[in-house]
């Protein structure tokens, strides 16, 4: 029996440095990556850079099945745009699920499920 | 020939020590052998496919085209469970009737009055159960040995005591450490065996195995891996990319005791969507053909080998599963087909004997119409002709959409009137490929690799079809076009009629030689599930599952708007017809 031995440490290792999407060309999320505010030019030595997290591949490689357009309509699983659900909320669900919605905890980082939160959240209501 | 005939005797010498591994203190001792005559045995329906043939056919006539007008409900079933409906097809043995509800619910039913004989409701670890996107619905059983069979999303089968629901055992089958995989199809009763395919095209890990599992203790006796389990599949995933591929085979497959084979459908790569594009042969996220995804594969159903195969979708760039479609076995002028459709909207048409490697094709024939992933098929090889890649990037009106020409639910064929009756499904997505950062090899972790929105054909709104035509040459004898597209399974009976139960709740007996609609009945919520019929106490009933919510049942809404957008998905019934 083949068996998963992958841990969430090398789940963060493969995400690349990729800057915040908007989809459709009408999305715009906040910044989402906390890295960037925190490079000082005065300190390169410090700390190695934490990875950025491209919103529009972590949602098109794990939520785009049920939520359809990053978010925008609804399908399978609700609009997600104009959600009236709390950024905790939305961590909580993503974290742990909410039948049929799968949870995430055990294959997504705490990092980028806040991202994701933080994205939907961020997700303007066109009103369609 | 002799080389099957060879096979066939050791196979009933195989089939005879099975038959004497169990007991059922039914009527009916349901093991392989009567599997092998399910087909002459029109009162009851003793597993997924019907029989091995996969004909989903009845050979009842007591309802016919003559007196279907007078068709009513006899009795109604409501299981204390039906999230995402009742997707479930139902089996009967000596008038008892038996399906699954969501979340590992049982049921065990008069057949002539509906009254509960006995429940089991499993216990399911919840996270693991729920931690994938296929649940919390089940799609069936089987029978056998005195037993009922049910696979779980949790990755067990459970057999339970046909008679009193007891658990016999309970096994663990499938075991990811890292993610979550189960079961959700329907297992099928091979000789003394079960055997049940795994979910997880979508997830990152190999090796969506395919069971075969002692009917008597729920030992595995062997095990299948449809990706990266042989040098010709590792050698077709470059960057061993295999590790993160997906694969599975999540429909129920047949049994060919001619050949003593098992042929099952098998699911597709993941990523679903590779960024690679044209280069597919040497770059992207999984270069090469990447078997065995979305192909047909062949085993030796005493050992799990691979005897054959045939990718329907070499590099499966479109989420176009081969696990979705029955098996049809059809004997024709002395040489005999396996027909199976390809959720891309193919029908292959193989020569069922495997001794063909690769299958050798018979003939290959589209079912779509408004497809432009492909060109075409080639009817003489059934390779893909004129290749629409998706790379990286948005791309406009792809068709079909993800949810296939065709999908899960099966089709029907009569043998009195020759035609085989399929549904079939017409609509089409915008998609952007991303270039997915690949998740850590065997983690279980969701790897589609794009967003897309459902969209409609060029020219026209959504809309799907039942066809009735030549399994074999694929020649139209009829087809009635459907405002929104079944979804459920169909069936045809010697009564000349073929059940259609309709998206939007009404369930429909059409003439089989004209498809004219005799007689309609709106059960109040959409069915995508399955359809039997059988007798009790002398008498043909006709039972089908109703309820929606399927990921494909999700597009109905954005696509059409009422009914679709109020319906529930927490809701669904067993409803069982006959005369008055």
């Amino acid at each position: 029996m083949k068996v998963a031995t992958m841990t969430m440490r090398g789940c963060l290792l493969v995400l690349a440095s990729l800057t915040v999407g908007s989809a459709g060309g009408v999305l715009a999320a906040d910044d989402i990556n906390p890295a960037s505010e925190t490079a000082k030019p005065t300190e390169p030595a410090a700390a190695p850079e934490k990875p950025k997290i491209d919103i529009r591949k972590l949602f098109a490689t794990n939520c785009s099945w049920c939520h359809q357009d990053y978010g925008m309509k609804a399908a399978d699983g609700p609009k997600l745009a104009g959600t009236s659900m709390t950024e905790e909320q939305l961590i909580e669900q993503i974290s742990r699920g909410k039948s049929p919605m799968p949870g995430f905890r055990k294959t997504l980082s705490k990092e980028q499920i806040e991202a994701l939160a933080k994205y939907i959240k961020g997700l303007k209501d066109p009103g369609n | 020939m002799k080389h099957w005939s060879t096979q066939l005797t050791a196979s009933v010498k195989a089939l005879s020590v099975a038959a004497l591994i169990g007991t059922s203190s039914a009527a009916l001792a349901v093991d392989g052998n009567t599997l092998l005559n399910a087909d002459k045995d029109p009162n009851n329906w003793l597993t997924y496919h019907g029989s091995y043939k996969s004909w989903h056919y009845s050979d009842l006539g007591q309802i016919n085209a003559a007196n279907v007008k007078n068709l009513k409900v006899s009795w109604v079933h409501t299981p204390s469970a039906s999230k995402r409906g009742v997707q479930s097809f139902p089996l009967a043995v000596d008038g008892v009737l038996y399906y699954t509800s969501a979340s590992g619910q049982v049921w065990a039913l008069d057949g002539a009055t509906g009254e509960v004989k006995w429940k089991y409701s499993a216990k399911l670890d919840q996270e693991r159960s729920e931690g994938t996107f296929y649940n919390p619905y089940n799609r069936g059983i089987a029978i056998g040995y005195g037993n009922v069979y049910m696979g779980t999303t949790d990755g067990r089968v459970i057999a339970l005591d046909m008679n009193t629901g007891k658990v016999v055992w309970d096994k663990m089958i499938l075991t990811v450490e890292g993610g979550n995989k189960g079961f959700t199809g329907a297992p099928v009763l091979v000789k003394d065996m079960i055997v049940i395919g795994s979910n997880g095209g979508e997830l990152s890990g190999c090796c969506g195995p395919i069971f075969a599992v002692d009917a008597k203790t729920g030992e595995v006796r062997w095990q299948f891996d449809t990706i990266g389990g042989d040098e010709r599949s590792r050698a077709s995933w470059g960057n061993d990319s295999w590790k993160t591929g997906g694969g599975g085979g999540w429909m129920t497959g047949t049994y060919d005791a001619v050949t003593n084979s098992i042929w099952w459908g098998t699911a597709n790569p993941a990523p679903d969507y590779d960024w690679g594009g044209d280069d597919w042969k040497t770059s992207g996220a999984r270069p090469g053909d990447n078997l065995y995804s979305s192909s047909v594969v062949v085993l030796n159903a005493d050992t799990g080998e691979l005897k054959s195969w045939f990718q329907e979708m070499p590099h499966d760039a479109w989420d176009f599963d081969s696990a979705v479609g029955e098996f049809m076995s059809i004997e024709r002028g002395g040489k005999r087909y396996m027909v199976h459709p390809n959720k891309g909207g193919i029908m292959f048409v193989y020569n069922a004997d495997p001794s063909h490697a690769p299958l050798k094709i018979e003939n290959a024939y589209m079912t779509g119409k408004t497809f432009n992933y492909i060109k075409g098929v080639d009817a003489k090889t059934g390779q893909l002709i004129g290749r629409r890649e998706l790379p990286e990037g948005k791309h406009t009106n792809v068709c079909p959409a993800i949810d296939g020409a065709t999908s899960w639910n099966t089709g029907a064929y009569n043998p009195n009137t020759g035609l085989m009756y399929k549904v079939g499904q017409e609509w089409c997505f915008d998609i952007e490929v991303v270039k997915a950062d690949p998740p850590p090899a065997f983690s279980g972790q969701a790897y589609f690799g794009a967003s897309w929105t459902s969209t409609h054909p060029e020219g026209r709104k959504a809309f799907g079809y039942v066809t009735a035509r030549d399994p074999i040459s694929g020649t139209i004898k009829w087809e009635k076009e459907y405002k929104y597209p079944p979804l459920a399974s169909l069936l045809a009976t010697k009564g000349n009629l073929v059940f259609v139960p309709g998206a939007n709740g009404v369930f429909e007996a059409l003439d089989a030689r004209s498809g004219a609609t005799l007689w309609s009945h709106n059960n109040g919520i959409g069915h995508h599930g399955g359809v039997i019929s059988y007798t009790a106490k002398g008498k043909q009933y006709v039972a089908v599952v109703t309820g929606w919510g399927s990921h494909v049942a999700g597009n109905y809404c954005p696509l059409f708007g009422e009914p679709f957008c109020s319906m529930p998905t927490d809701a669904g019934q067993l409803l069982v017809f006959a005369l008055p």
